[in-house]
């Protein structure tokens, strides 16, 4: 049965479809109705992937998971740091590297729920090797246009904050007081010179 | 972990009289309890001792390396002294004046040793920029603070 399945399927994919095609391949007169559906739903399944190859040209998806997509790792050991996807293992996980010279993040299986795609992509092939990946990378300067992002920047004022020490704190709080003291000060007196 | 106290750490004391005030640690005392010192001149707090429990260490050191602390500054220097026996009856007590009596503070001897002390510090605590603010500011949580996320 499934034999004949993948038999059909493949003169779906091929060339154009004939309905005689599948007659070819039925054995019996009791199953012809079976057989008829089963086409049209194969048929209807081949419909819908044009559909979305179609949707893809028209570009409403922009960032893919694919091997050479740099993405962010948001949770875990290495949240807040972005690595390249070298291979695809299924629908929820992709292998990822650093790359391990350049990022210290080791080759390593993780679920997309803990990454998020960016707009870089690098040209490697699947499950490219650590030097062609970081040939690659650093040709293509991703940090340098990764560090330029408002997100990267974000990023390092929150990971900046959360180091302060108590004398950082104190310098802050000094400094945004006398700020305030320095801009009170001016405004009072446009004020007055307003009335 | 836990921030390692050297000689120079600022330390914020969390109890007593000066709560959060910081501190110039000088050296842990025989009894364990820390030998910490404002500087007098900055923030008002002498050379007190504390328990390592009831204090935050913080990673801002002052650099006084170079500071001996006299070996005079022990525990017995702290323990109050004995009264001598039949105070009331002495002629010493009946010429001391009610006022007097109820004096608080430092007397002249610890004075002395308090500036000994002091000179050295409040020396290495000018050369760092904003530093002596720091110590003369107490610590408090602001709003939206949250001391198990904070870093000393």
């Amino acid at each position: 049965m499934t034999i004949k399945r993948k038999k059909v399927f493949s003169s779906l994919t091929k060339s154009k479809f004939q309905e005689s095609d599948c007659i070819k391949f039925f054995c019996g007169t009791r199953h012809l109705i079976f057989w008829i559906l089963f086409i049209k739903e194969e048929i209807k399944l081949f419909k819908e992937k044009t559909l979305c190859e179609n949707l893809n040209k028209m570009s409403f998806f922009g960032r893919f998971v694919e091997a050479g997509r740099i993405v962010l790792i948001t949770f875990g050991k290495y949240a807040d740091k972005i690595a390249v996807i070298v291979d695809i293992l299924d629908q929820n996980r992709v292998l990822i590297d650093g790359p391990s010279t350049v990022n210290g993040i080791p080759r390593h299986v993780i679920s997309l729920k803990w990454v998020s795609l960016t707009n870089f992509k690098i040209d490697i092939k699947r499950g490219a090797k650590l030097d062609e990946v970081e040939k690659k990378f650093k040709e293509e300067k991703i940090e340098e246009q990764w560090n330029k992002t408002s997100l990267a920047k974000k990023l390092k004022l929150k990971d900046m904050r959360a180091k302060m020490t108590d004398f950082d704190r104190f310098k802050l709080g000094f400094a945004k007081s006398k700020r305030k003291a320095i801009l009170g000060a001016e405004i009072k007196r446009l004020m007055k010179e307003k009335k | 972990m836990s921030t390692k106290i050297t000689k120079g750490t600022v330390l914020i004391l969390l109890i007593g009289k000066f709560k959060g005030k910081r501190v110039v640690f000088l050296k842990q005392l025989s009894s364990g309890l820390l030998l910490v010192t404002g500087p007098y001149q900055v923030n008002g707090v002498p050379l007190t001792r504390i328990k390592r429990k009831y204090v935050i260490a913080t990673k801002t050191k002052v650099d006084i390396d170079a500071l001996e602390v006299p070996t005079t500054i022990n525990d017995k220097f702290f323990t109050p002294k004995k009264p001598i026996n039949n105070w009331e009856k002495t002629e010493e007590k009946f010429f001391t004046k009610k006022q007097e009596l109820k004096k608080v503070g430092l007397n002249e001897s610890q004075q002395k040793i308090q500036k000994e002390v002091d000179t050295s510090i409040v020396e290495a605590i000018k050369k760092v920029q904003y530093l002596k603010e720091y110590l003369t500011a107490r610590f408090v949580l602001q709003k939206g603070q949250l001391p198990h996320k904070m870093k000393f």
